[in-house]
């Protein structure tokens, strides 16, 4: 005995270049690797070609040229003549909205992978309440999916995606179709969950938020090529084309939420009225925030001074790192560097309008 | 507001005529009467074969004009409409040429197996399988081009093999257009005339069904068409019954 070794968890990566021609001439064509264990995440535009790529990865678009693997097992390799169709692959997918089958319970959804592998019956029911469990929606298992909300749809997805114990988990904007309170919960179940998840895991989304808080690695993808890879902090300060930039930007803040004032721990901000109490995130971008050399006065009550930590030249534009109380990225032009003679250490006063602070539920 | 009236009773109107002319008294024994059993049996067959064929291979070509890539798609679609707008028997003259003991494909039938369709219960089971299948076509294709296609595709990454995701995901999402296009099947099978006519005869106890046996009645026992339009009609009435939720649902 002792001889048995146990390999590690989830070890093999997907890899591959996927190359798929639509006939509109469009024509995605990027290298991926998804090591176990990692979120790596497909940051882009509409029509950039994000789902085409989830769609290439799981199977359901053949590709056009290049190949795919998973660890030693060929997936797609068109040169070989070699497919593996979807229902080989063991990969769990969640849908943008769900995709849930309406003719089924939420139950039934959840069980319906565990029997298409010939699980019992009784067996799949009982897996797919503890799935259900698990995601928050114990009691949810005999409603249909019409009378679930969009949150609740999205944990069943989830539940349904994961039930089924895949190797690879490609989740195609789980969040988008959701509102602003629905958000928070879902993205911090996804983010238990895929931490829990040991295989490859990728993230196709729109909203570079979503990216930065959920993926280690962000691959953007323009055009069906991916124009940049790296982590949040390349994007931010490094970004190669005027839509990295772009993405890289809003500055997000947990904190408290009380009747219009926010809580971050050091610094109480005004936010917009209408927003709600309780633990709650705030988007800033890094263009809102006002610089001055000197105490600013009139109208912005949100000010407080600090340090410059880091200055970046990003294509014309200057991104500021500022220190304590609030640490925030910090967008001026170029001409506002220089007139304010901004340089790591330089001392400076930061306004930001109670308009300009986005408020979401954490 | 008058003219509408004037509609409604142009429907109203033949029913009432119907009904007023029903010989109530004599009604039980014309309904007993072998004629009249003879042709709701020939009926019952032969609308229920019609249907069971149409499903058989209107499934398939509905799956095949909703889904597939094939060339002249539209050509065998405008094919499967034409019995719509097509004179049944116009349909059960073509019939005829074609399968007939003389036909393009009817005289090499017979002599390869024997088989002869022309004025046989399985000639009469053709003739409303023509004129009747259009109708399950067209309603689950249409059912099947609604579908939302990402649900077929979530059921794939599940694991489940294409058959699964026909029998599990596609067909319960069509069970309602499937159902209303069988039941439309069956009442245009149910009602064949023309086709039949020319197609299978009019011979009593083999291919007379209930459309043929009103015509012959008309003829020469009043009573007995009465008796069996009456039986037609509360059939016909059943089937308006079954598809109310369909089409009376929203008044």
């Amino acid at each position: 005995m002792g001889g048995f070794v146990t390999p590690p968890a989830g070890g093999d990566a997907v890899e591959g270049r996927l190359v798929v021609r639509r006939p509109t001439g469009f024509t995605l064509d990027v290298r991926l690797t998804l090591p176990a264990g990692r979120t790596v995440a497909l940051l882009g535009p509409n029509g950039a070609g994000k789902s085409t790529a989830v769609r290439a990865l799981a199977g359901l678009r053949p590709l056009d040229d290049g190949h795919l693997a998973f660890g030693s097992a060929v997936w797609d390799d068109p040169g070989k003549g070699l497919f593996l169709p979807p229902e080989a692959r063991r990969i769990g997918v969640v849908f943008q909205d769900g995709v849930l089958f309406p003719h089924l319970s939420a139950e039934e959804n959840v069980a319906f992978g565990l029997r298409a592998r010939s699980d019992s019956p009784e067996e799949a029911r009982a897996v797919a309440r503890r799935w259900l469990d698990r995601v928050g929606l114990g009691d949810a298992g005999p409603r249909r999916p019409s009378d679930l909300s969009g949150g609740e749809a999205q944990r069943v997805a989830l539940a349904r995606a994961l039930a089924t114990d895949p190797e690879v988990l490609l989740l195609d904007e789980p969040l988008s179709a959701l509102d602003v309170h629905a958000r928070g919960g879902v993205r911090r179940l996804l983010e238990e969950h895929l931490s829990a998840f040991t295989g490859p895991r990728l993230l196709i989304t729109h909203d570079p938020d979503e990216a930065f808080q959920l993926a280690a690695e962000i691959h953007v993808l323009e055009g069906g090529r991916i124009t940049q890879s790296g982590s949040a902090d390349d994007l931010r300060f490094r970004p190669r084309t005027p839509y990295a930039a772009e993405m890289g930007g809003t500055n997000l803040v947990p904190g408290r939420a009380r009747s219009g004032l926010v809580d971050t721990g050091s610094l109480t901000l005004q936010v917009p009225a209408a927003s709600t109490d309780g633990p709650v995130r705030l988007a800033i971008r890094p263009s809102a925030v006002a610089v001055h050399s000197d105490r600013p006065v009139g109208s912005p009550r949100n000010t407080w001074s600090t340090v410059v930590e880091r200055v970046d030249d990003v294509g014309g534009r200057v991104r500021l790192r500022t220190g304590d109380p609030l640490r925030l990225m910090v967008e001026v032009t170029r001409s506002a560097r220089d007139e304010l003679a901004l340089e790591r250490g330089t001392m400076v006063w930061l306004a930001v309008k109670a308009t300009d602070i986005g408020v979401e539920a954490g | 507001m008058g003219l509408a009236a004037v509609a409604v009773a142009f429907f109203a109107l033949p029913l009432v005529g119907l009904l007023a002319r029903t010989p109530w008294t004599r009604l039980p024994a014309l309904l007993g009467g072998e004629v009249l059993l003879d042709a709701l049996r020939l009926s019952l067959v032969t609308s229920m074969a019609a249907t069971g064929l149409s499903l058989v291979l209107g499934l398939p070509l509905a799956w095949l004009l909703a889904r597939a890539e094939i060339p002249g798609r539209r050509l065998v679609r405008g094919l499967v409409t034409l019995p719509l707008v097509l004179p049944p028997v116009v349909g059960g003259a073509a019939l005829l040429f074609a399968l007939g003991r003389r036909g393009l494909a009817g005289a090499p039938l017979e002599r390869l197996t024997g088989l002869v369709l022309p004025f046989s219960l399985w000639g009469a089971v053709l003739a409303a399988t023509f004129v009747s299948m259009p109708f399950l076509v067209i309603t689950v294709e249409g059912a099947l081009r609604g579908l939302d296609g990402r649900h077929e595709e979530a059921a794939r990454t599940l694991g489940a093999q294409p058959w699964t995701v026909l029998r599990r995901v596609t067909l319960p999402q069509i069970a309602p257009s499937l159902v209303s296009g069988l039941v439309l099947t069956w009442a245009r099978a149910f009602g064949e005339f023309g086709a039949t006519l020319t197609f299978a005869g009019n011979l009593q106890g083999r291919t007379r069904t209930l459309p043929l046996a009103v015509y012959v009645a008309l003829e020469s026992d009043r009573d007995t068409a009465v008796a069996i339009s009456l039986v037609m009609v509360a059939i016909s009435l059943g089937v308006l019954v079954l598809l109310r939720d369909r089409w009376w649902g929203a008044s």
